[in-house]
């Protein structure tokens, strides 16, 4: 017995250690933090407007060209950022996914960047000239900027990374249908040679949302598809340092970074980088990035801090969170237009009829401080959205008879019983809340509903295949893609809808829309378009929802603009 | 002995013919690929369509299975589709903190579970045996997940003991390697020696009731005695098949624990593969992860032999 004992004994005595460490780390009442802040006093005058409410709502940046004028010292420490997904690649002309993009806002730059008045302005471009006819474009890119990696930015890398990206952008396929040639000329200037004359060339340059027009040198843009970016080389304010595929991916402050000459506002202009690194850290549980958010584990989650608890976080004197009323995304219940029910006009605007919108968005974000409604096809806050054109009462369905109408018009195409499948993504709250919406309102309208519930991965596969799906959720663009030649789910079957287009009308107000030149020309054929949106509906769109973000007290000048995670520039922390 | 261990060992070789091919047509009849993934929300049909191309997930199933099978025989575990670093170097870098959690989850499950047990058996129907057996049904019935955010709530948030995320190596830091451990190790040893305890007590308590077991009191052997050279060795085997399966049990767990406390670890690849639909990365995963358990299998076969003499292999 007593070897037994002694085994025992021995195994008891393993733990000893263990539990004493153990003690000693429950006795101490500080967290370990790898968050170092700096402090240094800056002589630079900063204006910075520090919100008095702890929930902010937020209509325009708070400050987004408060920080200092230069980076005279080196304070900020390491920033550390929530991601809620892994990344999956780091060729951004490779995917619309939002974590990539993420990083890409902080690493890569575009030729030129949109202000907070979404104006594309200059920021690789130096200048540029068109020609009286309006055929030719001739871009200077700005002198002395270098990749990361030591590589002088030529124009020969602008003009084949922009090429690049067009070969996969929606926008970008419709402005290269108006190009002929694209041709480096110098060491820094190109042209642009077109077929027709065209307004979008400059939107082209600076797009938000779908792929990024990002400047890459060779040895990104020239890496094969099947092997996959190990780095993300640009010219931003911070350079890639490594990334651990599932876990995290740092970045560093870029010390040979050449910055534009203008005031830093959004995405354009002087972005100075005051912390020394920036960590995005994959964290896939919800409550988890909560609670690291809360302890000061990290400092900021760019968006989707759910609606529920933005009240409770709101009381924590440490946090600072922001509700972005600049219209995030425009969600909706995405409806197959090419097999089932819906390929029938009237079933589509029967369902468009009785949808209940508000309850949809009060099921996918929350109370009324999270999202608006606008009888608009496009983002309420964006430059065509938010305006009534007569067409909209369909829209507003209480004005239009609403469900019992549509019960009516369901009832005498003789579809009562009808099976429709409505896709419900599980891992995706913000969309599975509005799935619910969609059943419930199919069936009071008479369809026998088959309600399938799945992951995101499975449901991306599914809508490949009409006869799998009727009704799906997901969310395009806000008011930073304001522009309806963004939206390929208005274009013929460009998106997973599979719009129609049966008249052809909105193609050719698209094609009308492209060779527009003048504001008041343009803002008539977008009236035009949504007129078709809402006899066809393509599909059903509820209205913008606002994107919120939460970040550390201590972090300062970040901008809560249209929920873009543009905040790791032109920020700092503060004492 | 020898021999048997040899026949064990080959035998392994047509358990990973059969996982393989299991895995391969299950990752592949599941719907969802990484083309749709990778490509975004944002992505319409023809996006998806070029970089499935790409990728080469166009091919046919067939064509891709004997691209795997001479890829996986000539030792190439492939790559992850959206990184490009292969399979042995996200193995590599993530195997760390997944051998800290299981090695010290096992260890303090079997620590705390057969001596717990032990006791609950011998003090059968009292007040301590009553506690032992609510705390093991409690450490069954509870959902990891839950149990895991409940300890974060109140030992991370609340308290600030420990991080409420990550992982820091020992190499780096002993001090913040334990802290940052403690929590899901924790939570791994309470599931763990909840399932020792049942299997130790209704084990122990089968042997106690043996007539052997009767003599050797008669003899006048302490109670000790009776327990630890009688009774333990004598019920041995069904304890250790339980912690057998616990071991298998452990590497699932881990995936869990680690999605709870955002340990960058197997469990967290394993997890996040299948989410993204990274086949090669996955595929090779749950080859090394069966062969991980066989091998455990294999090890509780052989300690058979050590705790009971009848046992011949």
């Amino acid at each position: 017995m007593n070897r037994y004992l002694r085994k025992f004994g021995r195994y008891a005595l393993l733990a000893l250690p263990l539990t004493i460490v153990f003690a000693v780390a429950c006795g101490s009442d500080t967290v370990t933090t790898v968050i170092e802040t700096v402090i240094v006093e800056r002589e630079v005058q900063v204006e910075v407007t520090r919100e008095v409410e702890k929930i902010v709502v937020a209509t325009a940046a708070p400050s987004d060209a408060a920080a200092p004028a230069r980076v005279d010292e080196r304070f900020g420490g390491e920033l550390r950022v929530a991601l809620g997904a892994a990344i999956t690649t780091l060729d951004i002309h490779r995917t619309t996914g939002t974590t990539a993009y993420e990083i890409s806002f902080a690493v890569q730059e575009r030729m030129l960047a949109y202000n907070r008045d979404l104006i594309a302005t200059p920021l690789l471009m130096d200048s540029w000239t068109v020609s009286n006819d309006g055929l030719q474009w001739s871009f200077k890119l700005r002198d002395g900027i270098k990749f990361h990696n030591g590589v002088p930015l030529t124009a020969e890398h602008a003009v084949n990374s922009w090429s690049r990206w067009a070969e996969r952008d929606n926008y970008g396929s419709i402005i290269f249908g108006f190009i002929d040639d694209v041709t480096a000329t110098g060491e820094l200037t190109f042209t642009v040679d077109m077929i027709e004359p065209t307004a979008l060339v400059l939107e082209g340059m600076a797009r938000i949302g779908g792929y990024a027009p990002v400047i890459m040198p060779p040895e990104m843009y020239n890496i094969p598809a099947a092997e996959g970016a190990e780095v993300m080389i640009g010219t931003g304010p911070y350079e890639f340092v490594e990334w651990v595929p599932g876990d995290h991916l740092l970045v560093r402050r870029y010390e040979a970074y050449s910055p534009a000459d203008s005031a830093g506002s959004f995405m354009a202009g002087r972005k100075d980088a005051f912390f020394d690194t920036v960590d995005y850290v994959v964290i896939p549980d919800e409550n988890a990035k909560i609670a690291a958010l809360e302890v000061g584990q990290i400092d900021l989650i760019s968006r989707g801090i759910p609606g529920d608890i933005v009240d409770t976080l709101g009381a924590n004197p440490d946090l600072d969170i922001r509700i972005a009323t600049n219209s995030s995304t425009r969600d909706g219940a995405w409806i197959d237009n090419v097999e089932g029910p819906f390929t029938d006009v009237r079933v589509r605007r029967a369902f468009a009829m009785a949808y209940p919108v508000e309850d949809a968005l009060r099921a996918a974000v929350g109370d009324e401080r999270f999202w608006t409604t606008c009888p608009s096809m496009m983002a309420c806050a964006g430059k065509w959205g938010g305006f009534a054109d007569g067409s909209e009462g369909i829209y507003n369905y209480r004005d239009n008879g609403g469900l019992e109408a549509a019960k009516q018009i369901i009832k005498d195409l003789g579809l009562v019983g009808t099976d429709i499948i409505v896709l419900q993504a599980g891992d995706r709250p913000r969309f599975a809340g509005p799935a619910e919406i969609s059943r419930q309102t199919l069936e009071e309208m008479g369809f026998n509903v088959i309600f399938k519930q799945t992951d995101w991965a499975t449901q991306t596969n599914w809508r490949e295949k009409p006869e799998l799906w009727d009704v799906f959720h997901t969310a395009g663009g806000g008011a930073w893609a304001a522009n309806p030649l963004l939206n390929s789910s208005l274009a013929k079957n460009k998106y997973w809808n599979k719009y129609q287009d049966e008249s052809g009308r909105m193609t050719a107000g698209m094609q009308k829309l492209a060779r527009a030149t003048t504001a008041s020309e343009q803002l008539a054929i977008v009236k035009e378009m949504q007129n078709v949106f809402w006899e066809d509906i393509p599909y059903i769109s509820f209205g913008d929802t606002f994107g919120t973000m939460g970040i550390r007290a201590n972090i300062e000048g970040s901008v809560t603009l249209f929920s873009m995670p543009v905040n790791v520039y032109n920020a700092w922390r503060s004492n | 002995m020898t021999a048997y261990i040899i026949k064990r060992v080959l035998a392994v070789i047509p358990i990973l013919i059969f996982v393989g091919v299991l895995t391969f047509s299950l990752v592949h009849i599941a719907p969802g690929d990484a083309a749709n993934i990778m490509a975004g929300d944002y992505a319409g049909p023809d996006d998806v369509k070029l970089i499935r191309k790409e990728l080469g997930l166009d091919k046919p199933i067939a064509t891709q299975f004997v691209e795997w099978v001479g890829r996986t025989l000539r030792g190439d575990l492939g790559r992850s589709i959206y990184s490009g670093k292969s399979v042995a170097e996200l193995v590599r870098t993530r195997v760390g903190p997944t051998i800290s959690l299981t090695v010290l989850g096992g260890l303090f499950a079997v620590l705390i579970g057969i001596p717990l047990g032990v006791f609950a058996a011998w003090k059968a129907g009292s007040r301590w045996d009553r506690v032992i057996q609510i705390f093991a049904a409690l450490g069954i019935s509870i959902p990891g997940f839950w149990l895991g955010f409940i300890m974060i709530l109140a030992f991370a948030v609340y308290l600030r003991w420990f991080p409420v995320i990550g992982y820091v190596s020992p190499a780096e830091s002993f001090t913040g390697w334990i802290r940052s451990i403690t929590l899901p190790v924790s939570l791994l040893a309470i599931s763990g020696s909840s399932i020792i305890i049942r299997m130790t007590r209704a084990s122990i308590l089968e042997v106690l009731r043996e007539d052997y077991i009767r003599t050797a009191r008669a003899k006048g052997l302490a109670n000790r005695a009776v327990l630890f050279r009688h009774a333990l060795r004598a019920g041995a085997i069904p304890i250790i098949t339980v912690i057998g399966a616990l071991a298998g049990g452990l590497i699932t767990g881990v995936v869990v624990t680690e999605t709870v406390f955002t340990i960058p670890g197997l469990g967290r690849l394993v997890a996040e593969t299948v989410k993204n639909r990274d086949f090669p990365v996955v595929q090779s995963m749950l080859m090394l992860l069966a062969s991980l358990y066989v091998f455990i299998n294999l090890m509780v076969d052989l300690a058979y032999v050590f705790f009971d003499p009848r046992v011949r292999l």
